[in-house]
């Protein structure tokens, strides 16, 4: 079907506009600040909204690629922006937009300035959703290296950070990154002139060079997942990072490497390559048990966050590297719910945790007085640990049946990793709820009214993704 | 009518939710028991009217996972509901007649919900369903115990036990492709890693029934009132345990772990009943007296599932017979002048109790009459001694005149047991006579046995220090030290930078300002530039 109105790319120039307004806004004291943040408000509901119609277009039941626009850019080499989407696509933008959403919310009521910090992010949505509608391999190329830019400057400005080397760090490595994917690129292009990503799936593995170039994109890939070697820089940066707005967008990195190896997944991948497949899933397993076992005894929440994302990230690239069309056909419906829950848990914990700095005050016992806040956070736990409560149940429950399929001792491992992670976050929710003199915290510090409606909402499309995963899908007449 | 059951349990307890706790509450308590008794009524009245089709809703469709939602209208499912609808009422007037119960809406409301889990629970045709009400039941009882950190065990242990169940059965999906309970029955004994999902599984539900060694989470219920402690044990976790078992035991059977069960559910039983026995604590006779009859369900229900809907009814109706009188019952002290009736007393039990078990062992009777036989001993001989022979120190005491309700509430109890059909006059005579033994060691069993710290022995905990944080510390510390600080910290990442630092140190020095430098540098400039343009020239 045709692309009507050009909407794909109006979702990705939206938020850009949106950036341009901000910067014009003014927001140059503490009692404006309200002003940027209101402008990106506005920029991301529109974009929701328009996002909410590209569904309507697209078609459940047809697989593959849908919406094609066309833009041309270098018509003498044959390389034009092809621009494309699917439900995978269309779930993961709509999430993405969510959580940023929820992160700006919540830095709103803070009495900063804010105005570089939504320019960037909605910069980043910009960049972010560019990435998800990418229908050929270079501006694949330029909205993944380009996601980088905005992030790099929030984690600067907002990073927290006392030594400058592990940023510097951290940008020369996603640098690497960039040069090996760009050498894959040109490489493909030189020797077969590919530029689309269907055909380069379709690529015969026969060809020599093809293995290493497929080798060369999955290492590039890979530098955004927290996967043993790969999680050094990833781990530290998440770590220090106390705003929860960056926190979100930064832990939307290992997405766009997961979902760069899900879109140039091979449809044939030869036992002399798929052999070593077994490496990946050992290293992840024994990453997903590390970092499971430090989150469970940290006592730092904001880490408990960041190493139940990593879990979860991994298992998802282990159930990419199965190459079980089940997993794949479940996947964006379990990265929807994943994203959800992750980016509540987020802001729910950044708020405790600014409520204890602002008071001074010990948060055991926080969530007995705050009957709002207990009732956000404990759905988004139960939810978070599988309870049969959202998607994440279904989805949970569906991919780890397929690992324990392939091998039941990677299997177990995975089960015992996620069940460490579940229990430090659980741990987290009992200590909130166990009464404590120490805690000067009150009823007049629960969440504020928009934060929770807000939570209300992503409590209502877990719920409702539970039931049925389209649920908010209106199918076009035409 | 199960459905018409389903639906107004629902609509009550969204009531009570909706209702604020005020002064009030025990108002509207009475009014959700009088709407759940015409609820009741109904269900018992159209008892006849068994509609077999029962109710179905579609909800994932996808070829490969078919879920759907089910709930069963047949005449066992109605048969084994009615008793528990009786009971889930005594349960609620606990509540209402308690009076340090400042919940006791709340906890109604949890009741019903739990009601509402067990019914499909039991109405449960494939795993999701299963897991799903499991699950939900385990978050119900999460908010039951108002004591910290009985609560805190309570819902990680459960959790730990969903946990398990949820990865064995997730097994058993990718062996069948299946989530139907009717193709894993047939499948059952083909389920490759059989005795990995048996194990699983019988930690979850030994977990939720509390047998020996994964019960501590219900020993740290003894801080709890009565009537929270009915909420827990009679229509809620353990009785989730039973369903589950009837339904998911063809994945246990015929594995290694089969035979092992009977000794696991024997064990259990008698160190329940010793437990009981010998505590002071009137709480902790309470919760060990459950886990003696959970111990001797779970037996009877692995070996016939279908005594689930038979056999469970009728004896969760005694226990909480037996609870009730428990709590209820005055507690009385011997004057001293009885000592020497006393020892006489105490050897005519010991003659007359010699005598019936001499009777009882040539009749031929199967482990689960013995295991009722043994429950009912303990019942009476813990009365006997209670009342005749020992004080007994109690924990909490009910008021007087809570009492008498609490006794009209066990006459009540008693009629529709023996309505149920438990008038067998010769069991009785037997069970008496094996309470007499039971009443006369019991005192000596706490002398010699019952400071023994083995009682309160938590297996879990000990597994959680010995295996998890132990390890945990050490080879964390070791998988940090050799692979994120040796080798990717000062391996690659130290390389690399010392390399840079070389290698910007090196070019920085050659490209300073001596002339002899300048001419090199020209000179190999001119070298490759020679080179390629006769490489240019020669293709």
């Amino acid at each position: 079907m045709t692309n009507p109105l050009m909407m794909l790319s109006l979702i990705v120039i939206i938020p850009f506009l949106g950036m341009l307004f901000v910067l014009t806004s003014k927001d140059d004291s503490a009692g404006n600040h309200h002003n940027s943040s209101n402008v990106a408000i506005f920029t991301i509901l529109s974009n929701i909204i328009m996002i909410w119609q590209i569904f309507a277009f697209v078609k459940k039941t047809q697989s593959g690629m849908q919406l094609q626009q066309n833009i041309n850019w270098l018509d003498y080499l044959g390389v034009n922006f092809v621009f494309a989407v699917d439900n995978m696509s269309l779930l993961l933008i709509l999430a993405t937009h969510i959580i940023i959403f929820g992160g700006i919310i919540f830095i709103r009521a803070e009495n900063i300035k804010q105005k570089a910090m939504m320019a960037f992010s909605l910069l980043f949505l910009s960049m972010t959703t560019g990435l998800f509608i990418s229908n050929d391999i270079f501006s694949f190329f330029i909205f993944y290296e380009g996601m980088l830019l905005p992030l790099f400057m929030l984690i600067g400005m907002h990073g927290d950070f006392k030594k400058n080397s592990l940023l510097n760090g951290f940008f020369i490595y996603n640098l690497v990154g960039c040069i090996i994917f760009l050498l894959g690129i040109l490489w493909l292009y030189k020797n077969d002139g590919v530029v689309s990503m269907e055909a380069f799936a379709r690529l015969n593995s026969k060809k020599t060079y093809i293995p290493w170039i497929w080798l060369a994109f999955t290492i590039a890939f890979m530098f955004r997942i927290p996967i043993w070697p790969f999680h050094y820089f990833i781990a530290a940066i998440n770590t220090k990072l106390r705003n929860p707005l960056v926190f979100i967008e930064v832990s939307l990195l290992p997405l766009s490497g997961l979902y760069a190896l899900y879109r140039f997944w091979p449809n044939y991948i030869p036992l002399e390559i798929s052999q070593y497949f077994v490496w990946i899933n050992v290293i992840g397993v024994l990453t997903m048990l590390f970092i499971s076992l430090i989150g469970f005894a940290n006592p730092d929440s904001q880490y408990r966050v960041f190493s139940y994302s990593t879990i979860y990230y991994i298992m998802y690239l282990l159930g990419i590297f199965s190459q079980n069309k089940n997993i794949f056909a479940n996947l964006n419906y379990a990265l929807f719910g994943f994203l959800l829950v992750m980016g509540g848990l987020e802001v729910v914990t950044a708020y405790i945790r600014r409520q204890e700095l602002l008071h001074g005050s010990s948060s055991q016992g926080f969530l007995c007085r705050a009957r709002h806040l207990s009732l956000i956070y404990s759905f988004l736990i139960f939810s978070a640990v599988g309870f049969p409560i959202s998607s994440m149940f279904t989805n949970n429950f569906l991919i780890l049946s397929q690992l324990l399929s392939v091998n039941i001792h990677m299997g177990a491992v995975l089960a015992l990793s996620w069940l460490l992670v579940s229990i430090s976050l659980i741990t987290e929710m009992l200590r909130l709820k166990t009464d404590s003199k120490e805690c000067f915290l009150g009823k007049s510090d629960d969440l504020p009214k928009d934060c929770f409606i807000f939570m209300l909402v992503i409590i209502f499309m877990l719920l409702m993704s539970f039931i049925h995963p389209l649920w908010f899908v209106v199918t076009s007449a035409n | 009518m199960v459905i018409n059951l389903f639906i107004g349990l629902i609509l009550i307890s969204a009531a009570s939710t909706l209702i604020t706790q005020g002064k009030r509450r025990k108002i509207w308590s009475i009014l959700l028991l009088i709407a759940l008794c015409g609820l009741s009524w109904m269900v018992v009245h159209d008892l006849h009217l068994v509609n077999d089709s029962g109710f179905i809703y579609q909800w994932l469709p996808y070829p490969k996972l078919q879920a759907d939602f089910n709930i069963s209208a047949s005449l066992r499912m109605q048969q084994m509901l009615t008793p528990m609808l009786y009971l889930l009422a005594v349960v609620i007037v606990f509540n209402i007649i308690d009076v340090r119960e400042g919940y006791s809406l709340n906890i109604s409301g949890l009741n019903l919900l739990s009601f509402i889990m067990i019914i499909l629970l039991a109405s449960g045709h494939d795993l999701f369903q299963l897991m799903f009400a499991s699950a939900l039941l385990s978050i119900i009882c999460f908010y039951i115990p108002d004591d910290a950190q009985a609560r805190h065990k309570l819902f990680i242990y459960n959790f730990l036990a969903e946990m398990a169940c949820f990865t064995a059965l997730s097994v058993v999906y990718s062996a069948v492709g299946s989530i139907s309970l009717n193709t894993i029955e047939s499948y059952g004994a083909k389920i490759p890693h059989k005795d990995f999902v048996a194990c699983l599984l019988l930690f979850s539900f030994g977990c939720k029934s509390g047998l020996i060694l994964l019960n501590g989470h219900y020993n740290a219920l003894a801080s709890q009132s009565f009537n929270r402690l009915c909420s827990v044990f009679i229509l809620s976790l353990p009785v989730s345990s039973l369903i589950l078992l009837s339904k998911l035991s063809p994945l246990i059977s015929d594995s290694f772990f089969s035979d092992a069960v009977k000794y696991w559910c024997l064990l259990s039983f008698v160190v329940a009943g010793i437990r009981m026995l010998i505590t002071f604590s009137l709480n902790s006779k309470i919760i060990a007296s459950a886990q003696m009859f959970y111990a001797g369900a779970f037996y009877d229900i692995y070996v016939d599932g279908s005594a689930l809907y038979t056999t469970m009814p009728k004896v969760l109706s005694v226990m909480l017979l037996f609870l009730c009188m428990v709590y209820y019952m005055p507690m009385s002290g011997l004057p001293a002048s009885l000592l020497k009736i006393n020892k006489l007393l105490r050897l005519i039990m010991v003659v007359t109790g010699f005598s019936v078990i001499f009777l009882w062992i040539s009749d031929s009777p199967y482990l689960h009459q013995y295991w009722t036989a043994f429950y009912y001993a303990a019942i009476v001989g813990f009365l006997i001694r209670s009342l005749v022979i020992d004080k007994i120190s109690t924990d909490f005491q009910p008021e007087e005149k809570r009492k008498f309700l609490g006794w009209i509430i066990i006459l009540a109890l008693s009629v529709i047991i023996y309505m149920m059909g438990l008038n067998n006059w010769q069991s009785l005579i037997k069970l008496w006579g094996v309470s007499i033994i039971f009443s006369a060691i019991s005192s000596h069993l706490y002398a010699k046995i019952g400071k023994l710290g083995i009682w309160n022995y938590n297996f879990i905990e000990f597994l959680y220090d010995k295996l998890l944080i132990v390890p945990l510390k050490f080879f964390g510390r070791i998988l940090w030290l050799a692979f994120d600080f040796v080798f990717i910290e000062r391996g690659v990442i130290g390389s690399a930078a010392s390399f840079g630092e070389f290698a910007s140190t090196k070019l920085r020095n050659l490209q300073n300002t001596d002339t002899l430098l300048w001419l090199l540098w020209l000179i190999i400039g001119g070298v490759c530039l020679t080179v390629f343009a006769g490489v240019c020239a020669y293709d």
